[in-house]
């Protein structure tokens, strides 16, 4: 008979001390189908942004290094023939900013904001920076703004260009 | 077995055989060594407000443990009916044979008159309900009982209110009837119907206007045909009661060890299926860590492959503007700047020549109706001491509108 109680009592025990461990883990449970709810809604979001993004035909990115310089390259080039004085610096250069500084776009992605800025006859203006666009436009970048300006017979143009690379 | 009921030590009745009158000191001779008998005796009867755990508190509260003995049995919550007996008596009696049963004689009489009328031994509440249902149909019929055995000049009077054993007691000579109501008066018992097994009596309790009938029950005494039927109202002997405690024990660590099992069974299943429901949410969150990775890595991988067409993609260009407005322009104004962004559009600002031609904002207007840039254009006319500045605002096309979709509503 007092085995019989000393196993009730065992067993009461033994039931609060699953009870309790069971209450941890339903917290724990609940806890992690929350965070597994964020998982999911994140895989989700980067399940469209590759599909979107297969969409897209196929232009690798070089390495960082390499976009900008060539973009540096092909402008100042571009400048020469075409006989514009063209300049390539930090978007926030008139803030101090003193180094072309790459930072993480996207995923796999570096940006780095330059300013493009080309001075040019106001004759055939039009046609120059026509060649300087098409140019531009087999580069990895993205033209955000372009602003042109006439300042007597000279056009100034300038250019708010991000450089990609990885 | 022997049957004999014990009224008092001068007068027993031999309930069996040919039946007959004895004294407690004459029983040796009615009884062989080793020989079983039952013998019912009238008690002190007791209605006690106690419960199971506090009875014996009660109990010995009225009656002095030791020289007495009790058997009580329940009839309302809390309420117990309690036949109280001498303990000098029962061990005499245990003393007589081999195996010895002593029970209380009202209890056998209760049991006499329930095989009369099942109904009789209804549990209160169902006497309750049949009271109201009959109260309707008929003149209710009480449940109040006097039962008179009569032994020569001794009579043995028992009162009953259904279940309830009001009052039990030996008269010894004098006048029935008299003592009868004595009984009623003392039980507060309000016409209850009679029962004797003695005709003559039943006789004359009709001449005097009771309610007297004459049960249809072996024997002379009406409870001594059922004696055996009340045995689980026996008094215990110490063993007995030793035995039933424990036995009682047994059943409620039994119970106890039930419920302990039972609560660890629940318990354990709680805890499988919550473990199981835990386990499925690592899995999957482990699932999902690595296919994210994955497409991390795969997103990462991809953007690297195509950015540059979307970077491309995203690109504003103006030389065809430029071109647009360096021919469409008239005479009388000059392109001073144009600008282009993504967000804001297309913002030219054109300056009046000084000294041209009469020129108005309309003239603008029908200049550029054909353009294929600045048709639409908002035009903001701003005037600065003698210049005249032209500010034309293009809004960019919504990604949709571009691709043809239908505007919205």
């Amino acid at each position: 008979m007092r085995a019989l109680y000393i196993f009730t009592v065992v067993f009461v025990l033994a039931s609060l001390g699953l009870g309790l461990w069971a209450k941890d883990e339903w917290e724990e449970a609940d806890r992690l189908e929350a965070r597994n709810r964020g998982l999911q809604a994140d895989y989700d979001t980067l399940q469209a942004e590759s599909g979107s993004l297969d969409r897209a035909e196929p232009f690798p990115l070089r390495f960082k290094e390499d976009a900008l310089s060539e973009l540096f390259s092909r402008a100042i080039e571009a400048g020469e023939v075409l006989g514009a004085g063209v300049r390539v610096e930090p978007r926030n250069a008139s803030m101090g900013v003193q180094e072309m500084q790459f930072v993480e776009f996207k995923a796999g992605v570096q940006r780095c904001e330059v300013t493009l800025q080309a001075g040019l006859e106001r004759e055939g203006a039009a046609a120059i920076l026509t060649m300087l666009e098409e140019e531009l436009a087999e580069l990895p970048v993205s033209v955000r703004k372009t602003r042109v300006r006439l300042v007597g017979q000279a056009v100034s143009v300038s250019m708010d260009v991000d450089v990609f690379g990885r | 077995m022997k049957k004999f009921i014990v009224i008092s030590p001068d007068l027993i009745w031999v309930a069996h055989g040919e039946g007959g009158v004895t004294t407690l000191d004459d029983l040796p001779n009615h009884l062989q060594t080793k020989e079983d008998a039952l013998f019912a005796i009238l008690p002190q009867i007791q209605r006690v407000v106690a419960t199971d755990r506090t009875l014996d508190t009660v109990m010995a509260q009225t009656f002095s443990p030791g020289e007495n003995s009790f058997r009580a049995e329940p009839l309302e919550d809390n309420v117990f009916q309690v036949y109280v007996a001498r303990t000098e008596l029962l061990d005499r009696l245990r003393s007589l044979g081999r195996e010895v049963f002593i029970v209380p004689y009202p209890a056998a009489v209760r049991h006499a008159l329930s095989t009369l009328n099942p109904e009789a031994e209804s549990s209160l509440r169902e006497r309750t309900r049949v009271f109201l249902q009959q109260a309707f149909t008929e003149t209710p019929k009480s449940d109040e009982k006097v039962i008179v055995d009569v032994l020569g000049q001794d009579y043995v009077i028992t009162a009953l209110r259904g279940k309830e054993v009001l009052a039990v007691r030996h008269v010894r000579g004098g006048e029935p009837v008299m003592e009868m109501q004595r009984t009623l008066a003392s039980a507060r018992m309000d016409n209850p119907g009679v029962m004797s097994r003695d005709q003559d009596f039943i006789l004359e309790l009709q001449s005097q206007g009771f309610e007297a009938e004459l049960p249809d029950l072996p024997g002379l005494m009406v409870g001594e045909s059922v004696l055996d039927k009340v045995t689980s109202l026996r008094y215990l002997t110490d063993i007995e009661i030793a035995r039933e405690r424990a036995r009682q024990n047994k059943r409620k660590a039994v119970t106890a060890f039930s419920v302990g099992l039972g609560m660890l069974a629940v318990a354990g299943g709680a805890y499988a299926v919550v473990h199981g429901k835990l386990v499925e949410q690592k899995t999957r969150n482990a699932t999902l860590m690595r296919d994210i990775e994955d497409k991390q890595a795969a997103v990462s991988a991809n953007y690297q492959e195509r950015y540059a067409t979307i970077a491309r993609g995203e690109s504003v260009s103006m030389h065809e503007e430029l071109f647009d407005l360096s021919t469409a322009l008239p005479p009388q104004v000059v392109l001073q700047s144009i600008e282009r962004d993504a967000a804001a559009g297309l913002i030219a600002t054109l300056e009046r020549r000084p000294g041209a031609a009469p020129f108005s904002k309309s003239d603008l207007k029908s200049a550029l109706a054909s353009s294929p840039f600045f048709a639409s254009a908002e035009i903001v006319e701003k005037y600065e001491g003698h210049l005249v500045r032209y500010v034309l605002t293009v809004k960019p096309t919504p990604p949709g509108a571009a691709e043809g979709a239908a505007p919205a509503p």
